[in-house]
């Protein structure tokens, strides 16, 4: 391998190249998180996973190719120089690059071609990667005995690069992060450099990029002409009035008479009397899931047409209505709904800060000023999470249509997470009600039906855990075409709630899935399906036979809880077949694409992966190891790949709930994880004479802590439910730190090992480890679908049992 | 080597980022048949419309499939598609719009069971071909589309193909077209996140109305909405269609 070590680090100042590194790690994490978020909006999400990480794999890819670079160059550290000028360079040139290519998802199955741009795409997004991990590659390897160090300086610059990109998207959109990191890495180049000549010459390049980028221009996000936001701006009035950028979604509101976005069917609307309804500002976000704010003046009647919507029902049942609580306030639809008949005080809460800021600030008058009313309290807030810690009881809690009618139908969010509907979230919302008062729940539906019967079985577990002893009392809904709405109530419904709910079903076309004395006759009357489904599933549901009807059917039915909060996951591989031949090849549109794209994107990190672990493997049988060495080491590695990446994924889903803003959870849980294993890091540089018992504590202490976490958190997640935000981030940096320092250990103890046996390991195992954990990070999220979160840290501790023994075996061996 | 391998990188990158040459959104019309058009139109009804092909709904009503073997779709589209005018498949007519698959076009019109008094109502005229379709079959279509370029385009080839039964006019189709009201029969040829009220109280008493519901680029489920005698309604849902991915303008 290359040779002459010694003399190349003697050219390199030890402080420029762990700043050099800790930049490179950072802008390869933030340019990951910007990847992510551009193919999110200018594809689908769940591609955009597929696409980075693939891409990602650069990172393996480069330790390869460095194994195979053996004694192809001599100079180290003038490699490490044009590496880190070209990895600077490749961020901006690579987005720019991809955003060129034709790629359209939608037509993949349609146009050959297609594959052929996504295998350019994969490949031009792969550069940054594979640069950057590089750079990482050729620091270990120009201080090997140093080996701890270099890792902790890519560590904390992953960690800070996450804190960076999630500051970053609050203030500018992602389409500029690529430019900006592309400046910053490039700075410690001029570190590396001695000469005042080739500092000048750099600064040459570097003014050139920049005039180049400004000449040609920041590139803006090309959105595929599929997404709704396309749709909506072929409208001739169309005209976009504002957009918000999030860290969460890039929010582009568009104006036009012509799009009337509504919280389910009015068929029944009376048009000539109350005329068209009022306009609208929709609000696109990633370019999909339209959300519109309605033009409020003050004026009840335009807005009527809410009332023809199913969600209108709990209005009119003889209940208390004054006190009203909507979780996920979106465009202000039900708040309109609420003020229309007569709620007195509201608490509307929002979880999205842009979305708060677009409805309090720039189309506050548009909208009404509603958050101005004194009978509105506007709360940026989790819902969930705003329950959990107010004392407040409501007559009634709202469920909007919170997800878009798109992303729902085509199954886009089967892994989304949601603890809105969870076992544990039901019974607080019940907690959360007067005596009198009720949830109303309005969701899509969907064909063949699934979402709204999971709902039922999650509320009709609930009331069976509460001991009511005839949930079916305790229920009502119904169903437009396009939309069901259940109402629960802690009490009995009345005689009189169900004539109520007879007749405005009856004014308005909706059909009945539910009351407490439901005969068959009354459903399936106005929209006509082959099967009255929803009404069967529910008297299924209330019958001694709800376990059957769970188990047998051809959906996953089963009521989702805070271990496996995958409300959206419906795909059962056994009921594929028979779906397919009942459908025929229209099956396909109820493929859950984010299921099946997970299992698409495991298989081509595998697949790849196991490629770039075994070339290297097959190139250096010529060094004459010991038989069992190779193997031990792709345990190795590839256990502590999968072990750490199974922790990083559970603890932000764990966070999630716990701190409410996604966003937050992951800033928080990245940060800390990869600063405190950069501690990590830095203390098996110190120990690095005595691997195995440093590890040893290191992996003992990673053990207890997951099983101290199992069981206190759920209960000190309760306890500080109520803290305010800073608190909560302040004790989950405090919580997560001895973990996290302690996963950062293993891994640079084992670099170290192999570098004092053959340095030409280490890109071998830094290619392991990268494979593995792209590979991980896929598998996690599938484990954790099929056997919950509990159950992938188990399997995380597991991995770290089995690297402690492999360490056993290689210090053995070496 | 590594420079080859580069190169070769290259090469793929700027050739599949050339940009492709764009076609003028407006074109010129002509309604002549050519034995290649008659043979792939023959083909075309024979052996995808008619035929239980995967797993499909064949057509059955023998005037529909006439009409089918009779309107010369390559007008409707642009020339450079007319080779593919016979392929089950929606085509680009420019404005980011399609022209729809001959076999949606087909099934939805045997939904409406169009008769010869009828006056119908298309929410969406686009290409004009599902118009010359139902110009065929009924008394009068009337028919609206948002985008004036697509309405002149689609009145053109109206014109050359010599229906003058078609009625159509650029406005917003919620509306309707109150003026010829009520219809008895009513067709959008666009997804929506709801059925128009306005289009329910145009729509004649024992008339039909076929709507496809769900997200604009993945057309779901075809609805069947019909009207009694006594004003109220009656929806049904008909069946999911398969999605086809249409052809840009670029491509």
């Amino acid at each position: 391998m290359m040779t002459d070590n010694q003399q190349s680090h003697r050219d390199l100042p030890l402080t420029g190249l762990l700043i050099a590194i800790f930049v490179v790690s950072a802008a390869a994490l933030s340019y990951q998180v910007a990847l992510t978020r551009i193919f999110s909006i200018s594809q689908w999400h769940h591609f955009a996973h597929m696409i980075i990480s693939l891409a990602m794999l650069g990172f393996a890819a480069a330790g390869t190719f460095l194994a195979f670079c053996k004694s192809s160059k001599n100079n180290l550290t003038d490699w490490l120089k044009i590496v880190l000028l070209l990895t600077a360079l490749s961020f901006p040139l690579s987005y720019w690059l991809s955003s060129m290519i034709p790629f359209e998802t939608f037509r993949l199955t349609t146009q050959p071609v297609q594959l052929l741009y996504l295998l350019t795409v994969y490949l031009v997004l792969a550069l940054p990667f594979f640069l950057a991990s590089s750079t990482i590659t050729i620091g270990f390897l120009t201080v090997p005995h140093k080996i701890g160090l270099v890792y902790f300086s890519n560590m904390l610059g992953s960690g800070a690069g996450a804190l960076f990109t999630v500051g970053f998207l609050f203030f500018l959109p992602v389409y500029h992060l690529p430019y900006t990191i592309a400046l910053f890495s490039s700075l410690p180049v001029f570190l590396l450099f001695k000469s005042r000549r080739a500092k000048q010459l750099l600064a040459v390049i570097l003014f050139t990029a920049i005039v180049i980028t400004l000449f040609v221009g920041i590139k803006q996000i090309p959105i595929s002409q599929y997404k709704p936001l396309s749709y909506a701006l072929q409208n001739p009035d169309a005209e976009i009035v504002a957009r918000e950028t999030s860290p969460l979604s890039e929010i582009t509101a568009v104006r036009s008479s012509m799009i009337r976005e509504t919280p389910g069917q009015i068929s029944n609307y009376p048009y000539s009397k109350y005329g068209s309804i009022p306009e609208q500002i929709v609000l696109y976000f990633d370019g999909g899931s339209p959300s519109p704010i309605i033009n409020f003046t003050g004026d009840t009647q335009p807005i009527s047409y809410l009332d023809h919507t199913t969600s209108a029902l709990p209005f009119h049942l003889d209940l208390p209505h004054d006190r009203v609580a909507v979780i996920g306030a979106g465009g202000g639809g039900d708040i309109l709904l609420s003020l229309y008949h007569g709620a007195e005080d509201i608490t509307a809460i929002e979880v999205d800060p842009s979305v708060h800021k677009l409805l309090a600030e720039d189309f506050a008058k548009f909208s009404g000023n509603l958050y101005h009313n004194p009978k509105i309290s506007y709360l940026l807030e989790d819902g969930r999470g705003y329950l959990q810690k107010t004392p407040q009881t409501y007559e009634l809690i709202k469920f909007p249509l919170l997800d878009a009618f798109t992303a729902t139908a085509a199954g886009t969010n089967a892994l989304a997470e949601s603890y809105l509907y969870t076992r544990e979230a039901i019974h607080l919302y019940l907690d959360r009600l007067t005596e009198r008062g009720c949830l109303s729940f309005t969701r899509w539906l969907r064909t063949p039906p699934r979402d709204f019967i999971k709902l039922l079985a999650t509320v009709i577990e609930v009331l069976d855990e509460r001991g009511v002893e005839n949930p079916g009392e305790h229920l009502l809904a119904i169903r437009s075409w396009n939309t069901g709405t259940l109402v629960v109530s802690p009490t009995a419904f009345s005689q009189r709630s169900i004539h109520q709910l007879q007749s405005f079903a009856d004014d308005r076309w909706f059909d009945l899935i539910h009351h407490p004395t439901i005969e068959s006759a009354e459903v399936n009357r106005f929209i006509v399906l082959k099967n009255p489904d929803y009404y069967n599933a529910t008297q299924a549901l209330l019958s001694p036979q709800r376990a059957s009807f769970l188990a047998e059917h051809q959906f996953n039915l089963n009521p989702p809880e805070d271990n496996r909060p995958y409300f959206h996951h419906f795909f059962r591989w056994h009921s594929f077949i028979p779906l397919w031949k009942q459908l025929g090849s229209g099956s396909m549109r109820y493929l859950e694409w984010g299921y099946v794209i997970l299992l698409a994107t495991i298989l081509q990190a595998g697949l790849t992966g196991i490629l770039f672990i075994l070339i290297p493997l097959w190139l250096l049988r010529s060094l004459n190891l010991l038989r069992p060495l190779p193997w031990i080491i792709i345990a190795y590695f590839a256990g502590l790949g999968l072990a750490y990446i199974f922790l990083e994924m559970v603890l932000i889903q764990r966070f999630m709930l716990f701190l409410n803003y996604p966003i937050y959870a992951i800033a928080v849980v990245l940060t800390a994880l990869l600063c405190f294993s950069g501690g990590g890091s830095y203390l098996a540089h110190l120990n690095r004479e005595f691997p195995f018992k440093t590890a040893r504590t290191a992996i003992i202490v990673i053990l207890l802590t997951l099983l101290l976490y199992q069981f206190s958190f759920p209960l000190f997640f309760d306890l500080a439910a109520g803290w305010s935000d800073f608190f909560k981030i302040l004790s989950s940096l405090l919580l997560l730190a001895p973990l996290a320092f302690a996963m950062g250990i293993p891994f640079p103890l084992g670099l170290q090992l192999l570098a004092s046996k053959n340095q030409s390991l280490i890109p071998w195992a830094w290619a392991i480890n990268g494979s593995f954990s792209v590979i991980g990070a896929g598998l996690a999220t599938l484990l954790s679908v099929h056997l919950g979160f509990s159950a992938v840290i188990f399997i995380s501790g597991g991995c770290y049992l089995i690297v402690l023994l492999l360490l056993r075996l290689l210090i053995s061996y070496i | 080597m590594y420079q080859r391998l580069f190169f070769l990188i290259l090469t793929v990158v700027i050739i599949c980022s050339l940009p492709l040459t764009a076609r003028a959104d407006t074109y010129p019309v002509s309604c002549e048949d050519q034995e290649f058009f008659q043979i792939e139109r023959h083909n075309l009804v024979e052996q995808q419309l008619t035929t239980a092909t995967s797993g499909q709904i064949p057509l059955t009503d023998t005037k529909i499939i006439d009409s089918l073997k009779t309107v010369y779709r390559h007008a409707f589209v642009h020339p450079e598609l007319h080779r593919y005018a016979y392929q089950n498949r929606p085509l680009p007519i420019g404005f980011g719009q399609t022209i729809s698959q001959p076999y949606i076009v087909g099934l939805m019109t045997e939904l409406l069971k169009p008769r010869a008094e009828h006056r119908a109502l298309e929410i969406g005229t686009g290409s004009g071909y599902q118009a010359a379709i139902l110009a065929e079959l009924v008394e009068t279509v009337y028919s609206i589309e948002i985008i004036p370029e697509l309405a002149k385009q689609a009145q053109t080839a109206l014109d050359a193909c010599g229906y003058d039964n078609v009625k159509i006019k650029t406005a917003d189709g919620y509306y309707g077209w109150e003026e010829y009201a009520p219809y008895d029969l009513i067709i959008l040829t666009a997804a929506a996140s709801h059925i128009a009220p306005p289009l329910i109280e145009q729509l004649s008493k024992d008339g039909r109305m076929i709507i496809p519901v769900g997200p604009p680029y993945e057309v779901q489920t075809l609805m069947l909405v019909e009207k009694t005698a006594d004003g109220s309604i009656r929806q049904r849902s008909i069946m999911p269609v398969r999605f086809v991915p249409f052809l840009r303008d670029d491509d």
